[in-house]
């Protein structure tokens, strides 16, 4: 087996976890290789900003081949690609989104970054539910405050508790909230609900890196050729290349890990998509940030003469699968009937949202249900297209009036919360099924429990009671919780499969994302959270792979790795 | 309608070539013909089969292509035109749903080889011809010819939610999927946009303007009728 090669560290993928660990390691001298399952891919070359949905074959409109739509930035990807199935147990329902593109999801993330606060980092010891993280909330204070200043993130430091403040100089000044987020916020006021401006990766102010502020236009969904929507193909990779310390192979389909005699990692071996060919590369140490599945994956594919996969003396890889608890509610809102026009693209996304409220009377045994939730709020003159018809009827004059009038009247409120690990969730090998290129697949496991059930409950009384209290009305019958809950990884957020810990024999990792098993590997993607807060956790994962990549630099450079 | 209606140029261009010269086995094996074997002969004519391929998981987004030929037939174009219409009329400060190329998206939309829109495509057919018979028997007309009030009668049948006459459900249904996409891409034209309102996909510098003065104003009426305050700080 050929070991030469001329950089030191691998990483495996390039979306928020590889780009943050590749940018880092090349930033301290260290030769990185990257390798990314997907296509080369260049938002500025490639990005369609001003196109209109009616430039695009229908409207637009969501199809199996571009499942959020022709403009939007997932190549090669979405809840299925062809011929790399994945599959559920029998009574789950679970969805994958996956893309094969250099800079991963990054490239069509919502943007909306919200800080673990100090409960996330321990909540077993706080309800006796779950698993606490290895680290405090003081332990990445630092990396958050980094990050947040390398990438660019609009906000506020707000002062509410368990959402912390950033450090002073370090959030970049919000947009203005639209006129149906001025209304919530009135009405969420009004019950005694916070309603602050939401935090959001993208520049409102030039940092002089190469990118641009928001210009308030196109949708940051498509990915943004200016840059002001954080994605790493704009940011962390061409600045790491720039250091001449990294090199990219794309089109490289990993699938093992291996290890020498001393147990120790030393190369990969991938499948060339454009050739076919099995190809191995060496290396001193691999980052693995495939994404949370991606990574149980390759781990449990690995290391074949014991059926545990690599790095899994706990058994932990692939268990405590957790995504965002998900629901929503949408209110029409009759006195925003045909109110005055004006450009409300803004940010394109939210420009506030509710954070969680009842942290007192959670701890003062008040609520039903352990843990937390936020609201994302939805309203905006959308630019026209599918769904521009939305709750209309009849024909002629009066239906065309109809739809002025509705026009921009709608606004949705998303639920996001905690999802407490179980032991019903979870993804193994599915020894039956290979995909195009014969790597065994993932099998989903998943089931939600009553704790999820009655935070959706919760929600959707919030939900109504501030609908009402704008004089709106609900636009569908609200169902019950246990109907209204998003499917496992429908939010996108999977998380915990190869969670850190404070031992290593209920964990996979330490605290920077080291295996317990194997030093020289580190696991630098959504796999490693211990427990997934209701914040959304690309900021986080950021973060952590600023710390462990940091931490990782030292070790080389002090010679232990 | 006494005109007939006349496709418009479009700025995405079908690949003839690539129709052309395609076999693609098993992608289109699911776009049977509109009608099954026992089916009496459509009076709207047979429309082409679907030929076309999905545009994949890479299409170029600067250069978006349709990548699959229209397949309605003139009959059932006409019918479409004068459907589309009787839905978004003209008046006098704007255009009628034909005039805004609304039923070359409807035949887009149709021909193209996914599951969803050949799922409509059954069932607008289905409407289209039974639209037809009912004018040609009521009427003696085609649709496409038939006065205002000969099209509103058969329409007052189903295109009302709460007015659906027994046994027109399936009608009702294609009708009000036909009306989504139909008010989609009148307001989705250049001319529907700007009367909707839209005002936005324009780039500026700077911070973002936020709500005009008389937007605000407009809140803070509706703010104090419901006993609410302007919130601050946002």
């Amino acid at each position: 087996m050929a070991t030469e090669h001329d950089h030191d560290v691998l990483v495996i993928g390039s979306g928020a976890g590889g780009g943050m660990a590749a940018y880092v390691l090349a930033q301290a001298g260290i030769k990185v290789h990257m390798l990314e399952a997907g296509r080369d891919y260049d938002p500025v070359a490639e990005t369609a900003m001003f196109d209109e949905n009616r430039d695009a074959p229908l409207l637009g409109a969501p199809t199996p081949d571009k499942e959020f739509g022709y403009y939007n930035a997932t190549i090669d990807g979405g809840w299925d690609i062809d011929g790399e199935p994945y599959t559920t147990g029998e009574t789950t329902t679970f969805q994958w989104w996956r893309t094969r593109m250099l800079g991963g999801r990054t490239n069509h993330w919502a943007r909306n970054s919200f800080r673990m606060g100090e409960y996330d980092f321990k909540p077993q010891s706080r309800d006796g539910l779950g698993y606490d993280w290895p680290m405090s909330y003081e332990d990445l204070a630092p990396w958050y405050d980094r990050t947040e200043a390398l990438i660019g993130v609009y906000g506020v430091n707000s002062g509410l508790a368990n959402h912390p403040d950033s450090g002073a100089g370090v959030l970049q000044p919000p947009p203005k909230a639209r006129v149906p987020e001025l209304f919530a916020a009135a009405a969420a006021a009004d019950i005694g609900i916070p309603c602050v401006p939401a935090r959001r990766a993208i520049l409102t102010r030039d940092k002089g890196d190469g990118r641009s502020p928001c210009f308030w236009a196109t949708d940051c969904g498509r990915g943004c050729n200016i840059g002001a929507a954080f994605q790493t193909t704009t940011s962390l990779l061409p600045w790491a290349r720039s250091t001449g310390n990294l090199t990219v192979t794309t089109d490289a389909m990993v699938y093992e890990i291996t290890t020498g005699d001393d147990g120790n990692a030393n190369g990969v071996r991938y499948i060339d998509k454009r050739s076919g060919e099995h190809k191995f590369v060496g290396a001193r140490v691999v980052v693995l940030a495939a994404s949370a599945g991606e990574s149980a994956r390759i781990l449990l594919n690995s290391n074949a003469k014991d059926s545990g996969g690599l790095a899994n003396a706990s058994g932990q890889v692939g268990r405590n699968l957790m995504d965002t608890v998900g629901s929503g509610i949408t209110g029409q809102i009759p006195a925003l009937e045909n109110r005055p026009r004006y450009n409300e693209d803004g940010a394109m996304g939210m420009h506030v949202y509710i954070p969680f409220w009842l942290y007192e009377e959670q701890a003062a045994g008040q609520l039903d249900f352990p843990r937390s939730y936020h609201f994302e709020v939805y309203s905006q003159f959308n630019p026209p297209g599918l769904g521009t018809a939305a709750g209309l009827d009849g024909y002629g004059h009066g239906l065309r009036e109809d739809a002025r009038r509705y026009y921009g009247s709608f606004i949705h409120f998303a639920q996001r919360g905690e999802m407490i690990p179980n032991p019903n969730c979870y993804a193994e090998i599915d020894t039956e099924t290979k995909d195009k290129f014969g790597i065994p697949v993932l099998k989903f496991h998943y089931k939600h429990s009553d704790h999820e059930f009655a935070q959706v409950a919760h929600a959707q009384q919030a939900t109504i009671e501030l609908i009402e209290r704008m004089g709106g009305t609900v636009t569908e019958s609200v169902k019950a919780p246990q109907n209204a809950i998003a499917a496992g990884g429908v939010i996108i957020h999977e998380t915990g499969t190869a969670r850190m810990g404070k031992s290593a024999a209920d964990s996979v990792t330490n605290s920077y994302g080291q295996c317990w098993d194997v030093p020289n590997l580190f696991i630098l993607d959504g796999a490693i959270f211990s427990s997934k807060a209701h914040k959304n956790p690309t900021l986080t994962i950021l973060a952590l792979a600023m710390r462990g990549a940091d931490h990782l630099a030292n070790e080389m450079k002090r010679g232990s790795l | 309608m006494t005109q007939s209606y006349v496709s418009k140029i479009d700025r995405r261009t079908t690949l003839k070539w690539l129709t052309a010269g395609l076999s693609a086995p098993g992608l289109i094996s699911a776009c049977s013909p509109s009608q099954p074997a026992d089916a009496p002969t459509p009076v709207l004519g047979d429309p082409k089969p679907i030929t076309g391929i999905p545009y994949g998981s890479d299409p170029d987004l600067l250069e978006a292509l349709v990548t699959w030929e229209r397949t309605m037939t003139s009959q059932q174009i006409q019918l479409v035109a004068a459907l589309g219409d009787a839905l978004l009329p003209q008046t006098d400060d704007l255009p009628a749903a034909s005039t805004v190329g609304v039923p070359d998206f409807i035949d887009e939309w149709i021909s193209s080889p996914y599951e969803q829109t050949q799922s409509d495509r059954q069932a607008f057919f289905a409407l289209f011809e039974w639209l037809e018979r009912e004018t040609l028997s009521d009427a003696g007309t085609s649709f496409a010819a038939a006065s205002i009030d000969q099209q509103s009668a058969l329409l007052d049948r189903f295109a009302w939610k709460d007015r659906i006459e027994p046994g027109l459900e399936q009608q009702a249904d294609a009708f009000d999927q036909f009306r989504n996409l139909a008010v989609s891409a009148y307001f989705a034209s250049e001319q529907g946009s700007y009367w909707l309102g839209y005002r936005g996909n324009r780039p500026s510098a700077g911070d973002y303007a936020g709500p005009t003065d008389e937007a605000l104003s407009h809140l803070n009426d509706a703010l104090q009728t419901l006993g609410l305050q302007m919130p601050q700080g946002l």
